[in-house]
């Protein structure tokens, strides 16, 4: 096996990582996603300590109000494209709210992932069922199209083949560039080198320029013994977390963004979103579920070491400046 | 003709047939009345025998679901199922009789049963205030259960100690670990030999291991939830938090305050085991001790000693990889007997969390605690286990989702109540390994230095002394172990963050 083909396998097996603990959240109660198990293909799931369930959830429920300020800003008309995507079922969870609207959502992920989320989508009829149009008016391999989603495959290391398969949904008109655009990076730009993130960033601002978003979730303040333990452990299990250079510090995430040309970057990280923004009726309920808080000092070091970061261009003057969380 | 003539016969059957149907439905309806009028009278055994009679000429639905009625008000829940069952043979859509089979389930304790009755019921008849009732008290008792039964260990008949087999664990000649003197026995001899080589990172054999665990079990069915501890004039006792399987931390503790003898109590204050991945070499080698020096030695329970706990933190991962899962379940049986709560010359309580939600809990109410169980998730047990101090007074909802959070006033209350000097508790981690609340009356003591290899804590014990209970604090740093990270046999997750 190639050494690039190493390395994608171990980047696409955080992706079962994610919905394994995601699946044991959901099935302790601590958010409601039928979707998920069906597209990981998994029924049983093991334990987790409750800091981990508590920091997924932070992460689908931050991000989440995240896109839907701005659909809301955007009165929906807007594209969404959500980078290394994964089993991801933020496109369901979409589709299942009236009040969420979007012209258009891309799912994007390497071309081993992207086959088996669009089969699974064509083969298992409940998610089937969401999607009108599937595959008519374009093929895409290793992927799917249907009237307002599609899956693409493309290694987003590679921004030659990335841009030549988004330049496949401008020709057809699915998506528009004018449209103010949104993407989503859930721990994905930390399994890429900071140049391979840079040239993303700049390259997305540069197409997109008119109006973008990019929210992203990931980790910060890594250079502590925590930070360095964590990165040891992935390390033994060949997962590299190659960014780290903007995981310092708010200021590293930030600034990768303006260096990229976005305008303006804000970073939060998890202990404050759970402290300043969480509804507290939430915070009690997800609290109790697993009975019980061990030692808070952990799930708040846990905390300390993930943020979202997001930054914008916005020559329109939509306002989005006023993105944030409250 | 022969045809004409069966024709005839067939009819003139039916004819009578039907005549004799309609015939017994009076009858039966007469009967039925009768015990209808037995049943409002109240009585019940008097309309069975009616509605019995009125069954054999005729039986329906409404017979057989009147006559479970009957059998309820009665008490007989076994022949009022099988009514209701019968009625609904009958008729499937008879309301009354899934009524009535709900009834005979909650009475039998089969709520899962009943609720879906009570389900069908409510569905077809929303407007019914008692169905509504009824489904929402089931649904009450179901949740309930179902709570109860997944933090309980079924240790009736089920006890592991019961099928440990020694005889399948015989020592091989190439064993170079230390033994139980006559197969059985700790002495001190071994308990030297037993550091030493846990410190070499060895594995203690399974037959020596079952013998002490099983000894423990023996021992701690007879110590009661309080325990009273006298400590005489001038003679030293220390007391230690959380120990968190940091063997190599313990050892340390032992290096600088002596090893436990009858000169050299110890207590230690829960959460031994769990996140630290030595935590079989901690807790053999605190069961070793107990097992060696019974009056000098303590263990009281902590959080950690509990199923959801060591399937989280790791535990049970540690224990089936050394061992076995038979072993595991052995472990929790154990936990289920550590005293909550331990009381040094009649001055001093300490416990692993803290106080109470109630102002007027006693050591007597303590004592009265049933302990052989999963820790609850409320009441004084899970208190002892589970609390914190806060600065302010008055009490709060825990951060942990769990217990409490109690202030000053409420320490100063219970001591006074309880004619005590002050209480010491372990359960969250201090920068200096101890801390003083409330006027020093509360004291937090946590044993675990540099917490998970990262929290960068220090670790402290407690000595004092018969005559003079005033705390004296030994704080140290941690000690170098083996490279086996914490966590090491939990579930992944925990060691990799969120991916």
């Amino acid at each position: 096996m190639s050494k690039a083909a190493i390395d994608n396998s171990n980047i696409i097996e955080t992706n079962n990582d994610a919905c394994q603990c995601k699946l044991f959240a959901i099935e302790r109660g601590y958010w409601k996603d039928p979707y998920l198990k069906l597209l990981a293909h998994s029924t049983q799931h093991e334990r987790r300590t409750p800091e981990i369930s508590l920091g997924y959830y932070v992460r689908v429920y931050g991000l989440r109000s995240l896109i839907e300020k701005f659909i809301k800003l955007t009165n929906g008309q807007c594209q969404i494209i959500n980078l290394g995507c994964g089993f991801d079922t933020t496109i369901f969870y979409l589709l299942d709210n009236e009040n969420l609207k979007f012209k258009h959502f891309v799912d994007v992920d390497f071309d081993e992932l992207t086959e088996v989320k669009s089969m699974r989508i064509q083969r298992v009829p409940f998610l089937q069922k969401k999607f009108s149009q599937a595959n008519q008016s374009l093929k895409i391999p290793c992927g799917f199209h249907s009237s307002l989603y599609t899956i693409l495959p493309a290694d987003l290391r590679d921004i030659t083949q990335l841009d030549s398969q988004l330049k496949r949904l401008f020709e057809h008109g699915i998506l528009d560039l004018t449209l103010p655009t949104i993407f989503i990076s859930e721990c994905v730009l930390v399994y890429m080198s900071n140049e391979h993130s840079s040239n993303l960033l700049r390259y997305l601002s540069q197409t997109f320029s008119q109006c973008c978003l990019f929210v992203n979730f990931e980790q910060i303040n890594m250079n502590d013994r925590f930070g360095q333990i964590m990165i040891e452990n992935l390390k033994q299990r060949s997962c590299h977390l190659v960014g780290m250079d903007s995981c310092q510090d708010k200021t590293s995430q930030c600034q990768r963004y303006l260096d990229a040309n976005f305008t303006s970057a804000q970073c939060v990280t998890l202990n404050e979103y759970y402290r300043k923004y969480l509804n507290s009726n939430e915070k009690q309920r997800i609290e109790h579920i697993d009975g019980g808080l061990d030692e808070k000092e952990l799930l708040e070091q846990l905390f300390e070491h993930y943020c979202f970061s997001w930054a914008y261009r916005d020559e329109k003057n939509l306002g989005l400046n006023r993105i944030a969380f409250e | 003709m022969a045809t004409a003539s069966t024709n005839e016969i067939t009819e003139k059957l039916e004819a009578s047939n039907i005549q004799t149907t309609s015939s017994g439905k009076n009858a039966a309806d007469v009967i039925k009345s009768q015990a209808n009028e037995a049943f409002k009278n109240c009585d019940y055994e008097k309309s069975i025998e009616l509605y019995t009679k009125a069954i054999e000429i005729h039986p329906d639905a409404i017979l057989y679901s009147n006559r479970s009625f009957a059998y309820l008000r009665r008490e007989w829940y076994g022949y009022a199922l099988i009514d209701a069952k019968k009625a609904l043979e009958y008729d499937p859509k008879y309301i009354k009789a899934y009524y009535r089979r709900a009834s005979a389930y909650l009475a039998l304790g089969k709520y899962s049963s009943a609720l879906s009755d009570y389900e069908y019921v409510k569905k077809v008849c929303p407007n019914d205030k008692d169905a509504n009732m009824k489904y929402e008290e089931c649904k009450k008792i179901v949740a309930r259960i179902r709570f109860e039964k997944a933090i309980s260990v079924d240790d009736s008949s089920k006890s592991v100690a019961n099928q440990v087999d020694f005889s399948s664990m015989t020592i091989e000649s190439d064993y170079d670990g230390p033994r139980l003197e006559g197969d059985t026995r700790v002495t001190k001899a071994f308990m030297e030999a037993l550091l030493p080589y846990f410190e070499k990172q060895k594995k203690l054999h399974k037959n020596c291991t079952y013998q002490i665990v099983l000894q423990i079990l023996s021992l701690f069915k007879s110590l009661p939830t309080l325990i009273d501890i006298s400590v005489p004039s001038k003679r030293k006792f220390t007391i230690c938090g959380d120990i968190h399987g940091q063997f190599y931390d313990l050892l340390n503790i032992f290096k600088l305050n002596g090893l436990p003898s009858e000169d050299n109590p110890y207590l230690f204050n829960g959460d031994f085991v769990d996140r630290g991945s030595f935590s079989v070499e901690c807790i053999l080698t605190l069961f070793g001790f107990k097992l060696l020096y019974p009056n000098h030695f303590f263990l009281a329970r902590g959080n950690h000693e509990s199923i959801t706990m060591n399937q989280m933190y790791g535990f049970e991962g540690e224990v089936k990889a050394k061992y076995t899962p038979q072993m595991f379940q052995l472990f929790t049986e154990v936990f289920n007997y550590l005293p909550l709560c331990h009381c040094i010359n009649s001055k001093v309580l300490v416990m692993h969390g803290g106080l109470f939600s109630k102002d007027d809990v006693t050591l007597k109410d303590i004592r009265a605690v049933d302990r052989v169980r999963q820790p609850p998730e409320d009441g004084i047990m899970s208190e002892l286990l589970w609390s914190d101090p806060q600065p302010q007074n008055g009490r709060s909802e825990s951060k942990r989702g769990v217990g409490l959070q109690f202030g000053p006033d409420v320490t100063e209350h219970f001591l006074k109540l309880n004619n005590l000097e002050y209480v010491v508790r372990s359960h969250e981690v201090k920068q200096e390994g101890y801390e003083l609340a409330h006027n020093g009356k509360c004291i937090t003591i946590f044993s675990a230095p540099n917490y998970c290899d990262t929290m960068g804590n220090k670790g402290a014990f407690i000595t004092i002394t018969g005559d003079d209970v005033t705390p004296k604090f030994t704080s140290y740093t941690a000690v170098p172990h083996p490279a086996v990270r914490p966590m090491m046999y939990a579930n992944q997750s925990s060691l990799f963050g969120l991916m």
